[in-house]
Parts: C-alpha cells; structure tokens; sequence
C-alpha cells in the first residue's frame, strides 16, 4: 500500500512498455495470457465463470419476460375457460406435437454441440451446430404454415378477428365473440418466441462461424456453452407454451 | 412494530366501513365521461353534472361507472376516492351528517381536448348539496320538468334545453359559434345535411338528434371519429328541449 | 486494503504504463468505442445529466402554469404533455440510470478491486442502448409528445389520446433493455471479479447497494417489458387485451405496470442509500454501525419491492381482501428503511465528523428521506390513502423519496467521488452555497405541496380551485430557488474543470480501496493487483499513509479543517 501511497503522484517513474497506448481490452503483448483471456479477468476459470453467471442472470430476465404473458394467459382463462377451449380447438395438435418433438431434438445437438468441443472436436462441433440450426429453420418453417392457416381462416388477434366458418376445423365447438383474446395471446406468445429462435438462429451462426475460424478449444468453449444455455431456454418455454395453448380441453 | 400493527388496524377498519353500504342506502349511479360526472337518482331521474343533491343523515351507496377511460370520483370533505373504471361497476358508501356542500374532483387523469376553451381533467368537477329530506324530495320533482320560472314563457322550451346543454357539459365538444372542437359545432346544425363515417348523407332531424344523444355511437359525423361522446341519460322531455334549442342555434 | 502492494499475479508486463491515467488519451473515439468502464460511466454521467436538465426545465415549466389558475403560460393539451414528458424523462432517461450508471460504473469495479467491468462490450453496448432509446424519447418529443402522464394508465394510452405514445412506449420499452443489461453485468462482475481477500464480508456497502438493484433489475424491468410491449401491439392492432370493450381488463395493465415500477422505485433509492452510507462512513471516520443489517435491508428492501405493488391500487377497485394484504406488506417496508436511517444516525454518533459538502447532502438525504419515508407509512393507511391517493400529497411525497433522497445522494455522491475520478478539486464554498440553495428551495418547493394534497388539491390538474393558489405559488417560488441551486452547482463544476487545483490522493482521508489508488485513476484501475486484508471501513487496522490525504508539502488548501 505505502508504496501505492509514495507513487501516487510520481511522474519520474519509468515506464515498462511505453510503446503501445492501445485501449483495446486484449492486452496482446501478454504471454502470460492465453489469447481468448480478456484483459481485465486474472484466469479463464475466472472469465468462464463470469460468463456463466452473466449468461444465467440473462435467462432469469428470460423467463419474467414470459411470465407476463404466461400471467395474461392464466389470468384470461380462469375467467373464460369455456373460450379458450373451444378457441384452442382451432390449433393443429400434431402438427404443435411435432414442432415440439423438433425443438427438443435441437436441445438434444445443441447439448451435443457443448459436449464436443469439450472434447475439443471442432468438425463434430460444426455439425451439431448446424443441425440445431436446420431444427429451427425446420420450426420456424412449420410455425409459418400454421400462421398462414391462421391468417386464412381469420383467427387472427383483436380488431382484425373475423373467422370464416369454411375454414375452420371440422366438429369443433362454435367460438364465442371473445374468442380474439384467445387469439391476441396466440399470437403474442408464439410470436414472441419465434422472435427469440430467430435471434437464437443468428447466434448459432455466429457461433459456429466462430467455431469454424477455430476460435474454440478444449480449454477454451464458453460461446458455445452460453449459445447452448440460450437455446434450452427457448425450448423450455414452448415446452410450456405448447400444453398451454394447443392441449387445454 | 407495534405502532405499526396498530395504524394497519384502525385505517383498515376504517377502509372498511367505507365500502360495506347499509341495506337500506339510497342507490346513486354515477357516470363519469370526459370531462364530466353525471348522475342519477334511485328512481331513474337523471341530475346534471354540476350537482348532486343527497338527504341528510341517510346512507348513500354510489355505484359508478365510466363510458371512456378510468376517472376518479373524489370528495375531500368526506375523506372519500374511487376509481371509475369502464367495464366495471366500483362502489362507494357514506353517510352525510351534516348540512352544505362538498366538492368533487376527479382524480385519476383523464386526459383534455383541443382549444383554449375545451375540458380536461381538471375540469371535470362536481358538487354535493346536502340537505334536507323535504328539499330533496322537492328537487327531484322539480328536475323532472322545465324549471317553473322557463314554464310561462313563450320559447321557455328551448330556454330550458339551453340550461340543459350548458348545465351538461356538451359545451366541452359541441361550440355554438361555429369553432372547431371535439364534436360538430351546433351552429346552424337544424336541418344540416352532414356525411356519416359510413359515406351515407343524412338530415340532422328530431330522430338523429334523439338517437345521437341515447346512443352516441350509432351514427358518427366524418372527421369526428374519434370523438368518443358518451351515452346521455335524459327524460322524454329534456330530451324535447335540447331539440327545441337546437332549432334556435342558427 | 492493500496493505500489501503485492506484485501482479504472475508478475506480468502490462501493455501500457500502469501510472498512465485513464483520460490521458485524448480525441472523440477514443472515448466513443472505448471499453474502459470509467469512460463509458462518463459517458453516462454526461447523458444522464443532460437528461437531468431537460426534465429540470420541464419541470419549472410546470410549476410555472401552476403559478396562476386558469392559463398562465400554456394550453391544457401542452401542459398536459409537459408533466408527462418531465415525468418520463426523469423517471426512464435520468433517475434509474442516474446512479448504477455513472457512479456504478465508474466506481463498482475499483471498489471490487478489479481492472474492469466483467463484460466490458456489452457495457458499452447498454450504454448505447440507452443513447438509442433516448433518441426514440427526443424524437417523441419533437413529434409533439405523449400527454398519458409517465404510467401509460389503459386504455386512455391505447384508445383514446392522439398523441405518439408508440414511439415513447419504444422509448421505455429500449431504456429497459439497457437497464437489465447493466444489472447482469453488475452480477456476473461481484460475484466472480472480486479482487482477492474481497469477501463478501468485507463489499463495500456501495456494493452491496448497487448488487440488490442490479438484482431488481434482472427481476423486474423484464415485465415491464413484455407489458410495454403488449400495450404498443394493443394500440397498434386493438389486441383488446387491456380493452374493457373487448372482453380486456384495464386493471390488469396497472398490475402488470406496477409489478415493475413499484420495484423500480428501489432500482432507483437503494443506489443512493449505497452513496449515502460510503459517504457517511468516510466522514465520521468510522466503521458503519451495524454493516450487515445496512447490507442486508438493501437485499430486504429489493425483495419486499416485489410483494407491495398493489399499493398503487388502494382506490382503484382491487378487492377488500388484496387491499388488506397490500397495505400490511406495505408497512413492513418502513422496517428496513427504517433500520437503515437508524443504523446511519448511530455510525454518527461519536463519530469525527467533518462537514464538507458532501456529507451535507448526506445529511440532507438523511433529513429529506425520513420525511419521504414517515409520509409513505400513511399512504400506508389504507383510510389515509383513499383521501390522499393521486393528490399533490403523493407528488410530495415521491418527490421527497426521489429528489430528496435519490436525487441528493447522486449528487452528493457526485461531490464526493468528483477529484477521484476528474482529478480535480472544486470550491468548497460554492458547493455548499448550491447545497443551501437545494436544500431550501426543494422544501419550499414540496412541503407546500404536502399542505396542498391533504386539503384535496388532485394531481395533474392543470386549473385549479381560487382556495389553492397561495399554496401554488409558494411551491412554484420553491422551485425557482431549487433550480438556482442546482445552477450554481452546475457552474462550480465546469469552473473545477477548467481551473480546479489538482486532486491528491484521498482528499478525504477515507479508508476504503478506491481512495488508496493514483489520483487520477490509472488505465487499469491500480498500479498493482491489490489484495484486500481489511474492509473498507475498518479505520482502526488502516495505516497512516493510507489515510493521508495525499496532498504534496505545502499544498494543503487552508480552508481543509473546518
């Protein structure tokens, strides 16, 4: 500390390393540090940890961003449960079920994915990636022939509902006038999520462009783990929205 | 934390007492719309806006509800709020004790229109007279018709439906010298052919001003779509009057 | 803490001088793409500022057309846009980021003992997050407005006025997105980028401080979003969600609303209760009384935050039953605040205090928060509350809790951390003149209004009653007084910048990490890795030289004791 004290105000010092002035956060003349070490952080554990917390912290702020759709959604059927059962009928139960089964097959390679470059195997990194990145294209695909049904058949949110009978679903439950609430949630739910896949889709590209450039190793693979983590949490909440809004009878 | 205990109990208790109404309380409605409150009794008379008239000593049950947006029902000198929302009936209960007037506010913003002369949030006031039993029952006999002093004269018809649009707050929307505000200006309105929202022409007769003042939104004049006037509460023959005096405003 | 000046770990070579102060280099990129936390909290501190007095001026505006009754300045339509900008502005553009971003960033890592932020890009990145939404707020303004008051009560915001609320509600819908990344940055960097022999123990209380806001933040700020989000799809595609007339619920928005914005009044108090408690210590030259309860009543007061929304909603038509239990949560708020106000007035006591300004505004926070504070135990009431809900009461009342208390305790903390990280002194005189000018005319200013609320004056009223005008103008004078103040302030720093004596070391003579480092702070915070073998206030383990101000011979202003 005393010697912190008596410097405090020294000018005569003489500097190590006066050369480079660049406040660029990687401190490239280091070669104590690996080069994936930021500057500021002492050891990868430390950056590695950091970033998990960060990344955890994230999804916690996640999922209250859905909840207050998940409380719109308890608190409006709880009111007009007969609506919303009749409304849900309108939604394709297989085809919901096997947008399901895609999207937990993307957390299977996404999970892969971490579990190779792990092991520091960059191609079968690439692969997983990729796959996860087919599952959600393969998702969105499917959830823009259901939108389209839905657009055609007039079930569409608030002021723009207007159903057309012939394009309903056979033997369903007539809907009630206030069906559009149904409808309004719908489409603010699963277009919410379909936001958060697309962002996941440019992240995972940008992971395995980075994977790609050779940027991850055994050592050193926290991107694809934090990538990993956002993508199981997209999956956990169409686990959720997925029973909410097609299986309700 | 005693003391705390303590204040949670006596104000809950109190909060209490101002939303439990007796059986026997005299049932108001109250409307608020903006900017103005309007009333009726328990036996379907509608009060104008600027003041309501309650019997002393005898419990009071208000239920109050809005045609736009939220609004506040507020009387300081009786320690008394609520919220007005629309979609829902809120409810307050007192008894007035004590001869004279109270001021009512509303408190929860609502908003103000266009132009120097136009309404707001702070506009949107109101009275209660306390008085007697005998006074009150004979203001409600009086309300229900042309006040005595319009009866004998000639135009007191139209005189009385002039109290009526001052007295109910249509001056916020509906100017009378042709300016431009919320609503159409009344200004030569007898007789005027306006253009509806829907494209159809229409004469402005007995029956659309009827139907304008009952049921607001059944037909709206282009350009004043978002005008939102609310529904009035009128007697067969107030309503008379407003359409007599609307014959006069050339 | 760093008794021991320990070399590096691994004695490594540093790029740069490790003297080299932080603001050596010069030109506009240098600042603009910087990733050294201490610019970007600069960066923050000039925008908030400049926020601060764009919603200053909106306010003298207001208290302005409130001097007379009936027309003074402006029509009802601008005055209404006028309370609502200064409220947004203030509230969104200048009082959450106010203290996590500037102070907070500037000071978080030096008092953990670390070089930097954890996630130095995306620092910067929530730093132009908040320029971004700041720019939807201004161009909303210049597009002439909202007028839906700063809570955006349904459906008025959805159906009924005319004005931009889509741009704005994008406004705050982005600022909230800037807050929630800074709270994750603030996690991730206490929890893993202590420096060495930092406990827990031993966070400084401006940690602990910023730790349960930034907490808050990642909790609630998120609903505020997706609610923000729903009420612009509600007014762009009729959602009917919020729509009586469609089946929707215009209750359920003020829910939603105030499950964010009743903890956002601690995002926006707890920061300066951390503020408050450093300064109190440095000044008494003591250790706070009772660290742990003041560290702990930050995390309760960030919990119970969550549990007392309803109380935005005595009179609004929740049920008996949801008011009762609103109103006792309520009251258990006042336990921690209270425990904090307690456990400051006892660390005072047999303290060496000195008076210098900032521990006048801490003393001032002190006074201004427990009016705040005792007044928001009868909004507690629920009978007392139906009276006073939305009057000139309330105003008072939140304006005490937040220019009172957040308000004072930034500036305050601006007083105190001001040579550190400018290098540079300011007049001690001035500053406390503003301070009396502050201190004065905020009373005049809001007390008034206190008055003015109990008799039934309702808020946001642009007209009011003949009865109610003395009372107006006394508050309208009040803030002609409080503007000058803060005038004069704003001149005292721009002189201290430009012509200000150098700073020493630790102008205060205070014990804790950030003060033992060069003035002004080197590029890496610290010459050396510091390793911390005491806390922050231990007074009594401190050395000499670590409590020496650092002045040179002879340098010592005379003016120092007194």
């Amino acid at each position: 500390m005393s010697s912190e004290a008596a410097t405090a105000d020294a000018t005569t010092e003489v500097p190590e390393g006066h050369d480079d002035h660049g406040h660029d956060e990687h401190g490239h003349n280091d070669h104590a540090h690996p080069s994936y070490l930021a500057h500021h952080f002492d050891t990868p554990q430390q950056q590695f940890d950091a970033a998990k917390v960060g990344m955890w912290a994230f999804l916690v702020q996640e999922l209250l961003f859905f909840s207050g759709i998940f409380v719109a959604y308890g608190i409006f059927r709880s009111w007009y449960p007969e609506m919303f059962s009749a409304a849900a009928h309108q939604l394709d139960r297989p085809i919901g079920a096997g947008n399901t089964i895609v999207l937990l097959v993307s957390s299977l390679t996404a999970a892969l994915a971490v579990r190779e470059a792990q092991l520091g195997r960059k191609a079968g990194t690439s692969r997983y990636l990729l796959l996860t990145i087919l599952c959600a294209l393969i998702f969105l695909g499917v959830k823009s022939y259901e939108y389209n049904h839905k657009f055609q058949a007039g079930l569409l949110p608030g002021h723009f509902y207007h159903p057309h009978l012939h394009h309903l679903v056979e033997g369903s439950p007539a809907l009630p006038e206030n069906a559009h609430i149904f409808y309004s949630i719908y489409f603010m739910a699963t277009g919410i999520h379909a936001i958060h896949i697309l962002v996941g889709i440019g992240v995972l590209t940008w992971i395995w462009r980075r994977n790609e450039r050779g940027d991850f190793s055994k050592e050193y693979y926290a991107g694809v783990d934090i990538a990993a983590l956002y993508w199981h949490l997209v999956d956990l909440v169409w686990i959720y929205l997925f029973p909410l809004l097609y299986l309700i009878d | 934390m005693l003391l705390i205990v303590w204040m949670f109990h006596v104000s809950y208790s109190a909060y209490i007492r101002n939303a439990v109404a007796a059986d026997n309380a005299l049932e108001i409605r109250v409307r608020g719309a903006r900017w103005n409150w309007s009333y009726q009794y328990p036996d379907g008379t509608p009060e104008s806006g600027d003041a309501l008239y309650l019997p002393v000593n005898k419990p009071v049950k208000m239920v109050m509800s809005s045609s736009d947006v939220l609004h506040d029902y507020f009387v300081p000198a009786f320690r008394l709020k609520k919220d007005v929302v629309p979609g829902m009936y809120s409810q307050i209960a007192f008894t007035p004790n004590r001869l004279g007037e109270a001021q009512v506010f509303c408190a929860e913003y609502c908003g103000a229109g266009a132009g120097p002369t136009a309404g707001g949030h702070f506009s949107m006031l109101s009275k209660i007279k306390i008085v007697t039993e005998a006074e009150y029952e004979e203001h409600l006999k009086k309300i229900k018709d042309i006040p005595a002093e319009l009866k004998d004269k000639e135009n007191g018809t139209a005189l009385w439906g002039e109290q009526l649009y001052k007295g109910k707050g249509c001056t916020t929307c509906h100017s009378v010298d042709g300016s431009a505000a919320t609503g159409p200006t009344f200004k030569g309105v007898w007789g005027r052919t306006e253009t509806l929202t829907t494209g159809e022409q229409i004469k402005v007769d007995e029956n659309y001003v009827r139907e304008s003042i009952l049921r607001p939104q059944a037909k709206i004049v282009k350009t004043f779509e978002n005008g939102n006037m609310p529904p009035f509460v009128f007697t067969e023959k107030q309503v008379d009057a407003i359409i007599a005096y609307l014959k006069t405003t050339k | 803490m760093a008794t021991v000046a320990t070399p590096g770990l691994g004695g490594k070579t540093e790029a740069h001088d490790p003297h080299e102060s932080y603001l050596a280099e010069k030109g506009l990129k240098s600042w603009l793409f910087t990733l050294d936390h201490k610019r970007i909290g600069i960066m923050y501190l000039i925008g908030v500022l400049a926020a601060f007095l764009l919603g200053g001026i909106l306010a003298l505006l207001v208290r302005l057309e409130l001097f007379t009754a009936g027309r003074t300045i402006m029509t009802a339509e601008q005055y209404n846009k006028v309370f609502s900008m200064h409220g947004i502005v203030m509230v969104f553009l200048f009082i959450i980021p106010a203290v996590p971003g500037a102070l907070g960033n500037i000071f978080l890592p030096i008092q953990l003992g670390t070089k930097d932020v954890a996630f130095p890009r995306l620092n910067l990145t929530s730093f132009y997050v908040w320029v971004l939404g700041a720019v939807f707020g201004l161009y909303t303004m210049i597009h002439g407005g909202v007028d839906t008051g700063w809570t955006f009560y349904t459906p008025y915001s959805s159906k009924f006025t005319n004005t931009s609320v889509i741009p704005m509600l994008t406004a705050a819908f982005i600022l909230g997105f800037s807050s929630i990344l800074t709270g994750v940055n603030f996690i991730a960097t206490v929890h893993t980028m202590r420096a060495p022999g930092m406990s827990w123990k031993r966070l400084p209380l401006f940690i602990w401080a910023l730790y349960a806001t930034s907490i808050i933040q990642v909790l609630a700020t998120p609903v505020l979003a997706i609610t923000l989000f729903l009420l612009i799809f509600e007014r762009a595609f009729g959602l009917g969600i919020f729509d009586p007339s469609m089946g929707g619920d215009p209750v359920l928005f003020q829910h939603f609303f105030w499950f964010y914005s009743h903890p956002a009044v601690y995002i926006m108090i707890v920061p300066g209760m951390g503020v408050i408690s450093e300064i109190i210590c440095t000044f008494s030259r003591r250790a706070p009384f009772g660290y742990f309860f003041i560290a702990m009543s930050s995390l309760g007061l960030a919990l119970l935050g969550f549990l007392v929304w309803g109380h935005h909603m005595f009179v609004a038509g929740m049920s008996e039953y949801s008011t009762m239990v609103f109103s006792a949560l309520t009251f258990l708020v006042g336990i921690p605040s209270g425990v904090k106000v307690f456990n400051w007035v006892t660390t005072l006591y047999k303290g060496s205090i000195s008076l210098k300004s900032p521990m006048l505004y801490a003393l001032g926070f002190i006074f201004l928060f427990t009016i705040g504070g005792l007044t928001g135990l009868f909004l507690a009431m629920l009978a007392v509350d139906v009276h006073l809900h939305d009057t000139y009461f309330v105003v008072a009342h939140f304006h005490y809790v937040m220019v009172g208390g957040t308000v004072i305790a930034f500036v305050g903390g601006l007083h105190y951390w001001w040579p550190k990280f400018t290098g540079k002194m300011y007049n001690e005189g001035m500053a406390r003149a503003a301070f009396a000018l502050v201190f004065i005319g905020f009373n005049v200013t809001f007390l008034s209004q206190f008055v003015l609320g109990s008799r039934g004056m309702p808020r946001r009223y642009y007209d009011y009653l003949p009865e109610f005008q003395s009372l107006h103008q006394v508050s309208t004078i009040g803030s002609w007084i409080l503007g000058l103040g803060f005038l004069v302030m704003l001149v005292m720093f721009i002189q201290s910048l430009q012509q200000g004596k150098d700073a020493p070391r630790n102008p205060w003579g205070s014990a804790a990490l950030e003060w033992q480092t060069p003035t002004p702070i080197p590029f890496h915070n610290f010459v050396d890795q510091p390793v911390i073998t005491r806390g922050p206030y231990d007074y009594h383990l401190a050395t000499e030289a670590e409590l020496d101000e650092g002045y040179a011979p002879g340098e010592r202003p005379a003016d120092a004791d007194d």
